[in-house]
């Protein structure tokens, strides 16, 4: 088989090009065994691919399958199966039996009822996988995690081939939402396929197409003719948390649209174009709002803890600036900043490597201990100071954001950019008024 | 390549090179393969070990085994028994079940073979029917794979059941001829009664193959009748697998033939090595680094690298500056293990701290590669403070843990919090009166990604940086 023929098998997976490669490698060398033993090659040993859930392991690991033109069994731990151990074995004795063939471990990790690699379960897979060792059987073992996954089980020689399947880059998630958004139906001229792609940064690509269907259906029930940015935002926060409308009590609704204004105007002054949605409704359980950062790919250098430190607090210090107290429920926010400003002091030691966490602690006197949890403390606080300040200092732009807010419910990057602006230009404006004046 | 290149820097000396990395490539007297008794008996049982490239003094000790078991009437003449059991114990992909199995094989014996694959009651069954086995068709061999895998973890260690029911089972042994083989990853999780002299005579730890040892399994793994290119050098590939297991190297070895079969190439080239290598790695899918993340990653292993050639030369193998290692954990920088000395702990902490003093030099920060470094340089620092070294002799820590009072820690701690500043400190310094050094390393790696030792001095030499 040639190796156009062969990669067509691997069509349905979107983006991804690297590890399609990889797989059509894969499948190469057990289509066309004869002209790899000319070189001494045998067949590689058995892949692994870990990652989180959705992104398209299984699916990824079924096109393997097809393509490779082998027999497939396939080993799923189902609660109902009494005794699992002799399920496994008896899958690997049939898949040797009808060689060459394909063994698909799917989620290999659960397959021990807790996580832990000296289970009997995983033993008996290293057990199986070593009988099967001089037999035509490749194996294929989807995890989430290896994490905790016994290293003698997944060392080079039983499983030769490991990949984290991460979720989707920019140009991969491009492609997915080109096959599953845009291509359906009717899609309204406000949906921007690059303002999408910044949107679901983080999102795997199951996630990505229910995103897509449920904005089809958010469309249909609205009886719309096309699917408009609005189907898909609705959509979008539905994946975050639980839309229950608009807050109906107005001054909490302005708090909560002055806190997300906060987050959205202090990401857009230290990184533009990074907040890529800011959004002000009763979402979640414990708190209302949300901002969301788009993809960046940009480094951890030592000063992105203090962005990420400044952007968490900002919902915080907007809410006192314009309210005169703290709101409250924005704990996960100050969790966020005190985290990042830990990884700052005593993770890269950007003020002294003296403020190193040591491993073990015995040795740890309780005076550093002290030292260096007041050293992380007062850091925090200095930047909560600090984003009061840079807020205070661009208090016209948090206003309008905060204003516009409250108006749409939600904003998106564009919005963000037209809004800085038009403030820009109006503080332009003034400054050259008092000159002439 | 090498030799030549050896020979041209003196400073180099091959033979500390090979001793600090292949220690088990050495015999000891009187078990060696001229040993002056190679009959065909001992020919016959050598050629089991055929398949076991390297690691001649264990090899030699397992032959030695199997003529025990084999040439009875010269044993018994001198009272000698058969040492009770064989423990072989060390990292996945070194190698036991192999070695295990040549001795079960070379021993003649009819060998029953135990591996858990089952749970429960039903495992100590198997457990117990493989020793009743072994004991019918004595003399045997009852060979227990991976048994520090034959417990759950639910019991805390010792007291799990299954290893009761062997060490009951040995014990039964006593007098029937039955030689047990067992392997494990560690020692740690197997009852130390179990593995006591007496139950397992000899144990083992079986290494992570040396330099030559490397070459060996290398070459042994490439078909004769391929082609190889000319670029290619085992030396160079064997120190690109230092500490990595034979699986590891075999594996690699492969991947390098299927690299060059899938391009549809007539010989193998350094090129599909090394792309092997960074498959076995799992980074050939990672995400792509911009530049400026590979100029960073760049001088962050140049640190290291100069700092390493500045300080212990012999210690330089191969740089790589493909992957950005805070985010993906896998740059990699290869450096051999040092023999004991002075300077050690000054390296070992220097050349750690080495990667983000050199991005402060050239970027005034540095991103989270280096949180690991720093806590491992902190470490080391601690432990030498504690184990009294220098200094320090006043703090030692001996003894149970929590032994030491609140104000031992925290002169522990404010001696260890100096060190490392001052650490820090004397790499800045060095970096920075070898800064010309340093940048030519990152540049050539930004061209490169690889360079290896001679790349690394050859640039030393050209800006005249000295040792």
């Amino acid at each position: 088989m040639k190796k156009e023929e062969i990669s067509k098998y691997f069509d349905e997976i979107c983006g991804y090009e690297k590890e399609k490669l990889e797989l059509t490698y894969l499948a190469d060398v057990m289509t066309s065994m004869k002209e790899y033993e000319k070189l001494g090659a045998r067949l590689p040993g058995n892949l692994m691919l870990a990652g989180p859930p959705g992104v398209g392991k299984t699916l990824m690991a079924k096109c393997l399958i097809d393509a490779s033109g082998r027999k497939s069994f396939v080993c799923r731990r189902n609660d109902g199966d009494k005794d699992f151990i002799e399920v496994i074995k008896d899958t690997f004795r049939r898949a040797a039996e009808s060689e060459p063939s394909i063994v698909l471990l799917d989620d290999m990790d659960k397959f021990a009822g807790r996580f832990r690699s000296e289970s009997a379960e995983f033993a008996a897979v290293q057990a199986c996988l070593d009988d099967v060792k001089d037999r035509d059987v490749f194996v294929i073992a989807t995890i989430n995690e290896s994490e905790g996954m016994s290293e003698s089980l997944i060392r080079p020689g039983r499983f030769d081939h490991q990949m984290a399947i991460g979720t989707p880059d920019e140009k991969s998630a491009g492609q997915i939402i080109d096959r599953y958004l845009m291509t359906r139906g009717n899609i309204a001229d406000d949906i921007d396929r690059d303002v999408l792609v910044q949107l679901t940064n983080g999102k795997t690509a199951v996630e990505i197409m229910t995103l897509a269907n449920e904005a089809a259906v958010f469309a249909g029930y609205d009886r719309a003719e096309a699917i408009h940015m609005r189907h898909v935002v609705r959509a979008f926060v539905d994946s975050i948390g639980n839309y229950k409308g608009n807050i109906a009590d107005e001054s909490a609704a302005r708090i909560t649209a002055c806190h997300e204004a906060g987050h959205a105007v202090m990401s857009e002054l230290l990184d533009p174009g990074s907040a890529a949605i800011v959004f002000a409704a009763d979402v979640m359980s414990d708190s209302s709002g949300f901002m969301s950062r788009g993809r960046r790919n940009k480094t951890l250098y030592s000063g992105q803890f203090r962005e990420d430190a400044l952007i968490s607090l900002a919902g915080r210090a907007a809410t006192e600036i314009v309210t005169g107290a703290p709101d409250r429920g924005s704990e996960m926010d100050i969790k966020t900043a005190f985290m990042a400003t830990d990884r700052e002091v005593r993770g890269v030691c950007a003020h002294g490597l003296r403020y190193v966490r040591a491993y073990r602690g015995r040795l740890e006197s309780e005076k550093r201990r002290n030292r260096c949890d007041a050293a992380v403390r007062k850091r925090m606080m200095e930047y909560y100071r600090e984003a009061m300040a840079i807020l205070q200092s661009n208090r016209l732009f948090l206003d309008r954001m905060t204003e516009e807010l409250c108006e749409h419910g939600y904003l998106m990057q564009k919005d963000i950019a037209r809004i800085r602006e038009e403030i820009s230009m109006a503080e332009q404006g003034e400054t050259e008024e008092k000159k002439y004046a | 390549m090498h030799d030549e290149y050896y020979d041209y820097y003196d400073f180099l000396d091959m033979d500390e090179r090979e001793e600090a990395f292949s220690e088990s490539t050495k015999s000891l007297p009187g078990l060696s393969d001229e040993d002056g008794c190679d009959d065909a008996e001992r020919q016959a049982v050598r050629r089991e070990f055929r398949g076991i490239v390297g690691y001649g003094n264990l090899k030699n000790e397992l032959v030695q085994i199997c003529d025990v078991m084999r040439n009875r009437a010269v044993y018994d003449r001198l009272d000698a028994r058969i040492p009770r059991g064989l423990f072989l114990y060390g990292s996945p992909g070194v190698g036991k079940t192999t070695m295990a199995e040549a001795v079960a094989a070379a021993s003649g014996r009819p060998v029953i073979r135990l591996r858990r694959n089952a749970a429960g009651d039903r495992f100590i069954e198997e457990i117990k029917d493989a020793f009743r086995r072994a004991k019918e068709q004595a003399p045997s061999v009852l060979l227990m794979d991976d048994m520090d895998k034959f417990a759950d973890g639910s019991d805390s260690y010792g007291t799990a059941a299954e290893y009761a029911v062997i060490q009951a089972a040995v014990d039964e042994l006593e007098d029937g001829d039955v030689f047990l083989i067992a392997t494990a990853n560690t020692m740690g999780a197997i009852p130390e009664s179990l593995v006591r002299q007496g139950r397992f005579d000899r144990r083992r730890r079986v290494c992570y193959p040396g330099l030559s040892d490397a070459e060996q399994i290398l070459k042994k793994n490439l078909s004769d009748n391929v082609k190889l290119s000319d670029d290619l050098d085992m030396r160079t590939l064997a120190v690109m697998t230092s500490g990595e297991s034979c699986a590891f190297i075999e594996t690699m070895a492969n991947e390098a033939a299927i690299m060059a079969g899938f391009e549809g190439s007539e010989e193998i080239t350094m090129t599909h090595f090394i792309n092997a290598w960074r498959r076995c790695r799992g980074d050939l899918i990672s995400r792509e680094l911009s530049p400026e993340e590979k100029l960073r990653t760049a001088y962050y292993q140049a640190g290291k690298a100069v700092i390493t050639a500045l300080m212990a030369p012999q210690a330089l193998t191969f740089t790589y500056a493909g992957l950005h290692c805070g985010a993906d954990d896998a740059a990699y920088f290869g450096s051999m293990q040092l023999n004991g000395g002075d300077d050690k702990l000054r390296f070992s902490v220097m050349s750690a701290l080495a990667g983000r003093a050199a991005e402060e030099l050239h970027y005034g920060d540095f991103d989270d590669q280096c949180t690991q470094d720093i806590r491992e340089a902190y470490e080391t620092i601690l432990d030498m403070i504690s184990g009294g070294n220098g200094d320090y002799l006043e703090v030692v820590q001996a003894g149970p843990r929590d032994v030491s009072s609140e104000m031992t820690c925290e002169r522990i701690s404010d001696h260890a919090d100096a060190e490392i500043e001052e650490y820090y400190r004397e790499t800045l310094q060095l970096l920075r009166e070898n800064a010309d050094f340093l940048d030519r390393v990152a540049e050539a790696m930004m061209e490169n990604e690889y360079l290896f030792a001679e790349d690394i001095l050859k640039i030393q030499k050209e800006t005249g940086c000295a040792a």
